[in-house]
């Protein structure tokens, strides 16, 4: 199913004998769009807390990679870095949005040499301890947008210039076209969300009037 | 036809004991393996140090002032035996914790004094002098060979990560061997797989005690768990072998007259 037939398919409900009558064909289009992607992040973090004893191996099922993504250097920090593709990455604890950072080396995708997370200015204190210099993977740590990765890179047998991610990305991300790989039951707790929070929207004639009223109703 | 079969290695890797806790938690975030690796090489050497009693050997040159520079060897613990082959024998050294270490803090004119411009006549008879100052400078404990039943000796200087010996050191080349850690600083550290298990059930416990939502019945459970696998390792360890046993038997037995 694509994003925009995940939509359709609630505005053909919001629309039919079947829904609640305070929310019957009240919602346009892009209303419930926006609803949508919302409750795909609700979802999301459902699915991050149910699933965090086990290190979100579900969160995996929505992932969206993006290949090839530059691999440049700062000179000043003496670090090399990639620009996250997309600012838009779920805020979630541990970088948890982050599922899995490879190497490309001659235009493959190395999954055998995957990165590992490092928190953010913990570096000195994994230089002070053996695993510095036992643990030959690359650690990456994210900042600003960034994602930056430790020296150990340079090892790396020829030094990988674009790496994969593996993000999960808010559903605004997705175009419309695009097919949705939510997993199975998602997409009805997302339309439960969806629906959730538009009943607990105030109808339209008890806004204030001195509010500005919300577009397209 | 060939027999043979190909078997899975007797030595493993950290990553390998990290790789199994992963696969027996079922979660394969990267998360936290930099934290895991850790927790495993601090465990391994550990267990190296209290059951194991990993003992390595290293063979190292000394140079013409009588010092072995052993810093290169981060994973030293302590020493057990040195040797030095002459004539086609090994000769263990004896040691001899008076013999003045040769350090930065003396300065090098006097340490040159001591130690080259003199006739090596006056280090025959084993000479101590109190510590003292001379030029305004401190000596601690200056000293000529003395006797023993070793053929030469030496002292560890265990701050400074060298050997230093006396001047009856009739060679060279020094058999150093020492305890270890276990870990080398560079490079992947090879373990025995029946250590593999304690690293694993110790990873399941140090993170159970460090999460608050285990209880603490949850902790100790685990902390059972890696008990009894770190005893299963020091059995396996430290069991005799059947020469061992065979020799401990017949070595309280001796031939007599028949009654």
């Amino acid at each position: 199913m694509t994003k925009n037939q995940f939509i359709d398919l609630q505005m053909r409900w919001l629309g039919g004998g079947t829904a609640p009558a305070d929310i019957r064909k009240k919602y346009p289009w892009n209303i419930v769009k926006r609803y949508t992607e919302m409750g795909y992040s609700a979802y999301v973090n459902e699915v991050y807390k149910a699933d965090r004893d086990r290190n979100n191996v579900y969160l995996d099922s929505l992932t969206k990679p993006y290949s090839n993504v530059a691999v440049a250097e700062d000179t000043t920090r003496g670090e090399k870095y990639s620009i996250i593709p997309t600012i838009k990455l779920f805020q979630l604890p541990d970088n948890a949005a982050i599922r899995q950072i490879i190497p490309v080396q001659n235009d493959v995708a190395k999954m055998n040499l995957a990165f590992v997370m490092r928190n953010n200015n913990t570096s000195w204190i994994f230089s002070q301890l053996e695993v510095d210099t036992q643990l030959d993977r690359v650690r990456y740590y994210v900042e600003d947008g960034n994602i930056f990765f430790s020296t150990h890179i340079d090892d790396l047998d020829p030094v990988p210039t674009k790496v994969l991610m593996k993000l999960v990305v808010p559903l605004s991300e997705y175009s419309g076209d695009e097919q949705l790989t939510i997993p199975i039951g998602g997409d009805l707790r997302i339309f439960q969300l969806v629906v959730e929070s538009l009943r607990q929207q105030p109808p339209m004639d008890e806004v204030v009037d001195s509010q500005a009223k919300q577009t397209g109703q | 036809m060939s027999s043979e079969v190909l078997k899975t290695s007797g030595i493993v890797s950290i990553d390998y004991c990290i790789a199994n806790y992963m696969v027996d938690l079922g979660g394969y975030s990267d998360k936290n393996y930099e934290r895991l690796f850790q927790m495993a090489l601090h465990q391994y050497s550990e267990l190296n140090i209290h059951s194991d009693q990993k003992i390595e050997v290293e063979y190292l040159q000394m140079d013409d002032q009588g010092i072995v520079d052993f810093s290169d060897l981060t994973d030293y613990i302590t020493w057990t035996k040195i040797g030095m082959p002459i004539n086609g024998k090994i000769w263990t050294l004896g040691v001899n914790n008076d013999i003045l270490l040769r350090r930065d803090t003396i300065p090098s004119d006097i340490a040159d004094d001591i130690f080259n411009n003199n006739d090596s006549n006056n280090f025959n008879y084993g000479y101590y002098f109190a510590p003292h100052y001379r030029m305004g400078t401190f000596v601690d404990g200056l000293f000529g060979i003395g006797q023993g039943t070793a053929k030469s000796y030496f002292r560890i200087d265990e701050e400074n990560r060298n050997i230093q010996f006396d001047t009856s050191v009739p060679g060279d080349n020094i058999i150093f061997e020492y305890q270890s850690t276990g870990i080398k600083v560079t490079g992947n550290t090879l373990i025995p797989r029946a250590a593999a298990n304690v690293i694993m059930e110790y990873l399941h416990w140090r993170l159970r005690k460090n999460d608050r939502s285990y209880t603490r019945g949850e902790v100790l459970d685990a902390k059972e768990d890696w008990k009894e696998a770190l005893a299963a390792y020091e059995f396996s360890v430290k069991k005799i072998s059947i020469q061992q046993y065979l020799e401990a038997l017949s070595a309280g037995k001796q031939q007599g007259p028949k009654r």
